[in-house]
């Protein structure tokens, strides 16, 4: 029992450490990502070309003003921000980023806790960031939260339907809603490939839910000054960006377990590399991708975007549901 | 549909390759122009004299009234025509850099260099003296 | 006077039959550029900037020398007169150097100003300008010599206001040169007008060169603080420093004196007192405003009746005055002005202002020198000279006026009062060194219409006389007084027994607390010695004043007050008129008003102070007065006189004056110099009461023998030793 414990704190610890690396060097990434897309160079001040510089906006939120809304529901001002990075690191728990090893005679599974409902259990905890963002916008007090939180909430309800709907297809061909089993079964052939609907859905509909270009009505600049956080600053403002990113990091992690073959190398002659490494490179090249999007794609207006979600997304997702249901059947040998 | 944004997604995935164009200002500079109007410089002759002879043109044609001087009789050695400014202030806080004083300065004393990083942690340095402005030789 | 209608660019205008096109065009307002034309000097002619074109006659003709005639046409706005303009101010900028950049006068130029309007924009001329030195005429003027266009306006002052001062054309032609025959210095106290009248910038001030542009000014309207002339004066102040004054206009005189003018830079000197400062361990230390009056008002609530004294300089204004008054009343206390020790009130004359002493047909000036205490009224005297009245002056000492006048008489310094009362009896005889044509004059003078001016050292034994027999002639009489605002001091009930008085009962201990404001004891009262036993014995001394001077070492506390250009009052001038001064700028410091301390004084004590002053409908009646005419016996009689320079407020504090470098002078007579081997610029030594004093002597033609003048207000020179509460005292007479 002892050595469980011990061994799960250990995990933690080391999955908290590479995700808050992860995040960390997120922000650098999109900054620099951008940078260069835009043919500039990015932050380039701290360290060499930059390295540092997430090191210095951590120290710059810590040291900042902490305002506090005078009008605000203190209560729920204080709570928002702590509730947007809960969810991402309880789904955490469920990210197999290799196979099981073995130590001294004992099997232990590369994710800190090997659910057979993982997927469930992702689907359940990660609606639940729409809370910090809605409670964010109510309490404080003030009208661009408040729109920033109300989009937040109509765009999470409809496109979690659709991140629901683009797992099914992948579960109906497993046959399991456990990660480590769904990543064992793409040993020969990825998910992408049998599923690339569904993938392509699930990126869609991940994208929207964290609130990302193109789809970032609820902080909308523009419009919204700086949405569901305008009255946030110094760390509390940090909560929440560390929340978005984690969410990021999440996803993509989610996406490569599903339809990227997780830990596999994508060709036999690699595999001498390891599996938690190839992992991290996919998870990685998936954030990109989003960083990718957002600098290319300008933001949709929100009745293209519910349009897109009810009017495409919906029945599409369905069709995937429908023609994974006749594929499965059929491999099975009809009814 | 998907045509245009896959053309999006390579145009920016091209762009990410190519160099930037980014001058990374503190450690390397722009040549400006040799006319660009930046700090103010006195001018000094061959001799080392002043050029300046507060005829108060500048000080009365700056339109951000920035410029404040007084004068006083000087020495021939610090003046050909023995008038010189006792004191002459720019107030960079002011200054809008328009070149209006150097037109009107009937010796040339008043220039405007291509110097413009004239940054400051406080403002109250931004006023410029007399010492601050006069040429070195 | 008939008039006549004259015709100019159209516009029809009534004028007198004797003005000029000038003045016509003037009322016309038509502008027509001169550069020679002054309104308080003679037409000359000499600039050609005024042609005009006058119908019926060949040639222009010079608008400032050219009378009117009834149906006159005149045309100013042809292309010949144009034409005209442009050459004459191309002539004019031939040898001008186009120095404008340097040039002080530049923003209010003429040339300047009439080169934009109607000159060419170019010059043809392409030779060598001819450019002579700078010279420097004392520290009060300079003179650019390249830039006098010639106009003679400065000579022209010389020759007919001062009748004569050493300032000419010399050289011929084109070589012409504007300046002084003999001497590196302009020898008179009018230098300032030369720079007032110059149109150009080739005579300018010497305080004010270089330092600021005109147009950096803000002027203000003020009045001149020197005397009681009120001359009417514009501060420029830039930056709440006043850098210039410039005379206003022709109220009273259309000229000013070089106190007036030069004498104000001490309100921007560095060593004025700007915060309240208090005695501690021997040592002044500088106090919070609250604690200075609260400790003031607790000392003086102590005091019964009689035992606090206020002593007042005599050029406070009326506000102040009545501030003071109103204290003294609610502390019971004593007040006086009069810190010269004279024992003289304010008299109101017959004379209601300036014209009717330029327009005297006599004008006898006794018991003091005018040019000195009221510079300008000399020159009004000179102006009545020059329309044909007779003038005379007698004096024991005299430096400007006398020599310029029909009769004139130097008196010995200790018996000057009974003479002039002699001869007020009659006895024309009794006034020696006169010649029979003097004498006749003088003679007629008495028996005819007379304005008898006093001067500020005229006792009240002598003013009763004048005043007595003034009205038993029908003479017009003028009483000066020091100070530029006697009459409002007294007005506001400012005196009690005299200065003298109030400092004898300080020294026996009768009044314990003493306010002294804005005046140094040691300079102006003649009993140097009774100061400083009165000032040591001062149970409590306050001094009000700018600056931290000998009679400020004595005081418990100082507070400091504004000068004459942050204080906006009213003074009253010598012909009783109510003068209005403006603040120019704000207080430095935290000084303020001498009215602004005693009322917040007044109000820590629980009295109510009041400065709002009346002007006194009728003045001193000097027949009350008991005194005896003054009469000093020696074998050697001194006149102890403030020299010019050093007469205006504040002078060891004004630059200029401080480097008008002249040393204590001794005026003695020629039998006296004989006597003792001395000549002229030898040094001699008077001894007297209180001391010991090496002055220049100055050996003087006509200075009676046994009788000698010497100067006083040099800093650290406290002549007044020598006194015993006049300004004549014996004393002893030996070379150095």
């Amino acid at each position: 029992m002892v050595e469980i414990v011990i061994v799960t704190i250990v995990k933690l610890l080391i999955y908290f450490g590479i995700m808050l690396l992860f995040v960390a060097y997120g922000t650098l990434a999109e900054r620099k990502v951008a940078g260069h897309i835009q043919d500039r160079l990015g932050p380039y001040h701290c360290g060499p070309h930059g390295i540092l510089q997430p090191l210095a906006d951590g120290i710059k939120l810590f040291f900042k003003e902490d305002i506090v809304a005078s009008a605000s529901d203190k209560f729920v001002y204080f709570l928002a921000p702590a509730l947007a990075v809960v969810p991402p690191v309880l789904v955490l728990a469920v990210i197999p980023i290799g196979d099981s090893i073995t130590i001294g005679g004992k099997t232990i599974p590369l994710a800190v806790a090997d659910v057979n409902i993982a997927l469930l259990y992702f689907l359940g905890v990660t609606s639940l960031t729409v809370y910090a963002i809605m409670l964010g916008g109510w309490a404080g007090n003030s009208k661009y939260p408040l729109l920033g939180g109300l989009r937040s909430a109509a765009q999470f309800i409809s496109y979690e339907l659709i991140l629901g709907l683009s797992i099914i297809g992948v579960v109906m061909l497993v046959g399991s809603f456990n990660l480590i089993d769904i990543v064992r079964y793409q040993k020969d052939m990825w998910l992408v490939i049998k599923q690339p609907v569904a993938f392509i859905t699930y990126m869609i509909a991940a994208i929207a839910e964290l609130n990302r270009a193109p789809f970032d009505l609820p902080e909308a600049e523009s419009e919204l000054v700086g949405g569901y956080h305008t009255e946030y600053s110094s760390m509390k403002f940090a909560l929440f960006f560390l929340g978005e990113y984690a969410n990021m990091v999440v996803s993509s992690a989610i996406a490569t377990a599903l339809f990227l073959g997780g830990w596999y190398a994508p060709v036999h002659w690699l595999s001498f590399i390891p599996g938690p490494i190839w992992f991290l490179i996919k998870t990685f090249a998936l954030f990109f991708f989003m960083l990718w999007i957002r600098w290319t794609y300008p933001r949709l207006r929100y009745d293209q975007l519910m349009g897109m979600c009810w009017r495409f997304l919906m029945p599409v997702t369905l069709l995937n549901i429908l023609g994974t249901g006749l594929f499965v059947i059929l491999k099975n040998g009809g009814l | 549909m998907v045509g245009p944004l896959l053309k999006g997604l390579r145009i920016t995935f091209t762009h990410l390759f190519k160099p930037a164009f980014t001058v990374k200002y503190p450690y390397e500079k722009l040549d400006v122009h040799p006319r660009w109007r930046g700090k103010h410089v006195l001018k000094v002759d061959e001799e080392g004299r002043e050029k300046c002879c507060y005829c108060g043109l500048c000080e009365a044609v700056c339109p951000a009234n920035a410029i404040r001087i007084y004068g006083e009789e000087a020495p021939p050695e610090k003046s050909d025509v023995g008038k010189i400014a006792a004191i002459y202030e720019i107030d960079y806080r002011r200054c809008i850099f328009c070149g209006f004083c150097e037109e009107a300065c009937p010796r040339g004393a008043i220039v405007l260099t291509p110097y413009y990083e004239l940054a400051e942690p406080e403002r109250e340095k931004l006023l410029r003296t007399k010492e601050d402005l006069l040429e070195k030789r | 006077m008939g008039m006549v209608k004259v015709t100019i660019d159209g516009i029809t205008v009534e004028v007198p039959e004797n003005a000029t096109i000038l003045q016509a065009a003037m009322k016309a307002g038509v502008d027509i550029p001169y550069f020679c034309y002054h309104p308080y000097l003679k037409p000359a002619g000499l600039c050609r900037m005024c042609l005009v074109e006058v119908e019926g006659m060949p040639k222009l003709a010079p608008a400032c020398v050219t009378q009117v005639r009834d149906g006159m046409v005149v045309r100013t706005n042809t292309e010949r007169v144009k034409k005209v303009r442009e050459g004459i101010v191309e002539f004019q900028l031939l040898h001008h150097p186009l120095d404008c950049p340097i040039c002080d006068q530049a923003g209010e130029c003429y040339l300047q100003d009439i080169t934009f309007r109607y000159g060419r924009a170019t010059s043809r001329f392409v030779d060598e300008k001819e450019l002579y030195p700078t010279k420097f005429y004392g520290p009060l003027i300079v003179h650019e010599q390249s830039r006098c266009i010639l106009c003679k306006r400065c000579v022209r002052f010389c020759t007919e206001v001062l009748n004569g001062a050493d300032w000419n054309v010399y050289w011929r032609a084109a070589h012409s040169l504007i300046g002084s025959y003999e001497s590196d210095k302009v020898a008179n106290y009018f230098t300032c007008n030369l720079v007032e009248v110059c149109p150009v910038g080739a005579i300018t001030s010497r305080l004010y060169r270089y330092k600021t542009r005109i147009w950096k000014l803000e002027f203000t309207r003020s009045v001149c603080e020197h005397c009681e002339m009120g001359c009417s004066l514009d501060l420029g102040v830039r930056e709440n420093q006043l850098f210039k004054i410039k005379h206003r206009m022709a109220d009273p005189s259309p000229w000013i004196c070089d106190k007036g003018y030069y004498a104000f830079d001490y309100v921007n000197h560095a060593e004025r007192i700007l915060y309240p400062l208090a005695r501690q361990e021997n040592k002044m230390v500088s106090v919070e405003v609250e604690d200075a009056v609260s400790s003031i008002a607790d000392k003086l609530k102590n005091y019964g009746e009689g035992e606090v004294a206020f002593i007042l300089s005599p050029s406070l204004c009326l506000e102040d005055a009545a501030a003071v008054s109103s204290m003294a009343k609610a502390v019971k206390g004593l007040v006086d002005y009069r810190v010269y020790g004279e024992d003289y009130l304010p008299v109101k004359g017959n004379v209601s202002d300036i014209e009717d002493v330029e327009s005297a047909k006599a004008v006898l000036v006794v018991g003091g020198d005018v040019a000195v205490s009221h510079p300008v009224l000399a020159l009004s005297i000179l102006k009545a000279k020059n329309a044909g009245a007779k003038v005379g002056v007698l004096s024991a000492h005299d430096i400007f006026l006398g020599e310029r006048v029909d009769v004139f008489s130097l008196l010995p310094a200790g018996s000057e009062e009974p003479l002039i009362k002699e001869l007020l009896d009659g006895n024309v005889d009794a006034i020696p060194d006169l010649s029979d044509e003097e004498r006749s004059c003088l003679k007629d003078m008495l028996s005819g219409e007379l304005l008898l001016v006093a001067g500020v050292r005229a006792s009240s034994a002598l003013r009763a006389a004048i005043y007595s027999r003034s009205k038993e002639k029908g003479w017009k009489y003028l009483f000066l007084d020091r100070g530029c605002n006697a009459k409002g001091l007294y007005s506001a009930g400012a005196y009690s027994e005299g200065v003298g008085e109030i400092l004898n009962r300080v020294k026996e201990g009768k009044v314990k607390a003493l306010v002294v404001a804005g005046v140094d004891l040691f300079n102006t009262y003649p009993n140097g010695s009774l100061v400083k036993e009165a000032l040591e014995s001062a149970e409590f001394l306050v001094v009000m004043d700018l600056f931290f001077h000998d009679t400020a070492m004595y005081s418990d506390f100082f507070l400091p007050i504004t000068s004459f250009a942050e204080d906006g009052g009213s003074v009253v001038d010598l012909f009783w008129r109510v003068r209005r001064r403006n603040p120019a700028m704000q207080p430095k410091g935290l000084s303020r008003p001498v009215r602004d301390w005693l009322a917040l004084i007044g109000e820590a004590m629980g009295a109510d102070v009041d400065s709002q002053g009346q002007v006194a409908e009728t003045g001193w009646d000097p027949l009350q007065a008991k005194a005896e005419l003054l009469e000093v016996k020696g074998n050697t009689v001194a006149l102890v006189e403030h020299a010019f320079y050093r007469s205006a407020r504040y002078a060891s504090w004004c630059s200029r004056f401080s480097e008008v470098a002249e040393s204590p002078c001794a005026y003695i007579s020629e039998d006296d110099a004989k006597a003792l081997g001395v000549s002229d610029g030898d040094k001699v030594l008077v001894s007297g009461k209180g001391g010991k004093f090496e002055f220049v002597a100055k050996v003087r033609e006509g200075q009676p023998k046994g009788s000698i003048v010497i100067d006083a207000g040099f800093d650290r020179f406290p002549v007044t030793l020598l006194l015993n509460g006049s300004w004549v005292a014996p004393v002893e007479l030996r070379k150095a």
